[in-house]
């Protein structure tokens, strides 16, 4: 029995937590200084040594790294206790755990030798490809044989990851058919492929983060809501998430010369999330109600952290319905509105969620936290909140005023000259993010280890 | 992809490359990838390295346009069938 956790191998999931906490580090690193030469392009802040095309893909690479691997930390806690029994194998987990840290640390140093694929998410050089799937192989034999058997009745957040698991295969193979001649050889069949790939990529890390956000909440509502994540509501929900999944992302490829009923299936589905928009105000509502900040104990942070990524979903649900009408992307489409809706998504959506379950796992059955510690998190949680929010909105401004620019026949530099001030905002937005960031991961890398050493010493 | 765009997609630091050589002649665009401009540094690249690149991107030019021209649609509307 380990300190505070039913399960030994629940331990797994630390070193997997401190490994997603160190390549968010390397990835918002990345991110503040390609946003500062962004702010500032042409100035050269740096850039001899990391130059912006070498600072894009390492912030893209390793900001996804942490949503994958955090989750991954999430699942090795998570499944012990829902399947009521000890993970398959830890040392699987600790295999696929090195083989990401040498593949991780192999795309670091090919990336400093300027040898990328050149795609938008998988800019690495591609036999590293197959060492992420090698791991995520055992990955997926850790989490099938350690349900396999143990429930009647899958609570939809399982089917969530199960899913998640599965179209990470599909859509990662996918996302590499620019190998084949017959993909790469045709520019609107490659770009379509690819964006399609993206779309449901980021629909698989969705399932995924999703489902640790269900069984979090379950966890938190306790013996309340046993329920939750087996009502037909929820399930209904899943298929409509798995359909947009699946069809919803025709509207990154409007633009790109394809058959009209890609795009109005993307339109179609997407308009479907409307319905989702509906829930989550309710759901957010409920959560409101429940004045989470007056929770006393170690179950706070975790339950402000989701009522904020709820508040977040919202935001981004509104804005991705909105530029899915074919008249609105026409103008946001190529434009910051993208990168708006990107941030606040996986930031302010799929991190908090992360942060969330992190944070639950750290602090449950162990030791209260201090203070102090209490302190730096939620300095961290607000400065985090407000500058994602400034970033937000002068990221839309900024691509509202490219569109319109755009539509106008303005020259690329005109467009660069009149936008200046918005670059600018949004590289100091960013630095304030990276500075909310960093102090959340200061409690994060010794909450971690002080939770290791109360299970070694409980060992012991 | 993680500066310039096609059909609107990539990164955001220097223009959408879909139809560039429609609004200028290959010889700048030549002499912009043999020096640099502004904040894009001079890459090395070799003489077949830049042909190659002219030729990639008169090849994308001919698929199609963007950003997409002509009078506004209604707001469901994507147009007629662009396929090639």
């Amino acid at each position: 029995m380990s300190a505070g956790h039913p399960y030994t191998s629940q331990r797994l999931s630390y070193r997997f937590l401190f490994a997603a906490g160190v390549v968010l580090l390397l990835g918002i690193s990345a991110g503040t200084l390609g946003a500062i030469q962004f702010g500032w392009a042409g100035e050269g802040f740096l850039g001899d040594v990391l130059p912006f095309y070498k600072l894009r893909p390492l912030h893209v690479t390793f900001v996804i790294a942490w949503l994958f691997v955090a989750s991954m930390g999430g699942l090795f806690y998570a499944l012990p206790e829902v399947s009521r029994r000890e993970l398959y194998s830890v040392r699987l987990g600790k295999w696929q755990f090195w083989i990401m840290t040498w593949t991780g640390l192999g795309i670091l140093a090919t990336y400093g030798a300027g040898i990328f694929s050149g795609r938008e998410y998988f800019n690495f050089w591609p036999p590293f490809a197959l060492a992420i799937l090698v791991a995520w192989a055992l990955f997926c034999i850790n989490v099938f044989k350690t349900i396999k058997g143990r429930l009647d009745r899958w609570p939809v957040y399982l089917w969530m990851w199960v899913t998640g698991l599965v179209v990470f295969v599909y859509t990662f193979l996918e996302g590499h058919l620019w190998l084949l001649p017959f993909f790469r050889d045709n520019i609107a069949r490659d770009l379509t492929v690819q964006w399609k790939s993206y779309g449901s990529f980021i629909g698989s890390w969705n399932m995924l983060i999703y489902g640790l956000l269900f069984y979090l909440m379950q966890r938190l509502e306790g013996e309340g809501d046993q329920k939750l994540g087996y009502r037909r509501v929820d399930f209904f929900f899943y298929w409509l998430a798995l359909a947009n999944l699946m069809f919803g992302i025709g509207h990154h490829t409007y633009h790109v010369p394809q058959s009209l009923v890609i795009r109005y299936l993307g339109f179609g589905v997407s308009m479907t999330e409307s319905i989702v928009l509906v829930k989550i105000i309710a759901d957010w509502a409920a959560l409101f109600r429940k004045k989470p900040w007056a929770i006393q104990g170690s179950q706070q942070i975790p339950f402000l952290f989701v009522l904020a990524a709820t508040l977040w979903l919202v935001l981004n649900l509104i804005l991705a319905l909105l530029f899915s009408i074919p008249l609105i992307n026409s103008l946001t489409h190529g434009t910051h509105v993208t990168v708006a809706h990107a941030m606040g998504s996986t930031i302010g959506i799929n991190s908090l969620i992360l942060w969330a379950v992190g944070f639950f796992i750290l602090t449950e059955n162990g030791e209260p936290l201090s203070p102090r510690i209490k302190r730096f998190i939620w300095w961290g949680f607000w400065m985090v909140n407000l500058c994602l929010l400034v970033f937000w909105i002068d990221l839309i401004a900024l691509g509202l005023v490219r569109g319109v620019a755009t539509i106008d026949g303005l020259s690329f530099y005109s467009i660069v000259e009149k936008t200046r001030i918005y670059m600018q905002i949004f590289a100091v937005s960013g630095i304030g993010l990276f500075l909310g960031m960093i102090l959340l991961l200061s409690q994060w890398f010794p909450l971690i280890l002080r939770r290791h050493r109360e299970a070694m010493s409980a060992v012991g | 992809m993680a500066c310039h765009q096609i059909y609107g997609l990539g990164g955001y630091l220097g223009p959408d490359l879909t139809n560039v050589l429609e609004r200028r002649p290959a010889a700048y665009v030549r002499a912009v990838l043999s020096n640099g401009i502004r904040e894009m540094p001079d890459f090395q690249l070799s003489e077949q390295e830049i042909e190659q690149l002219v030729a990639f991107l008169r090849y994308i030019d001919t698929t199609g346009t963007f950003p997409a021209r002509g009078r506004p649609l209604p707001w469901y509307s994507f147009g007629k069938d662009p396929a090639p």
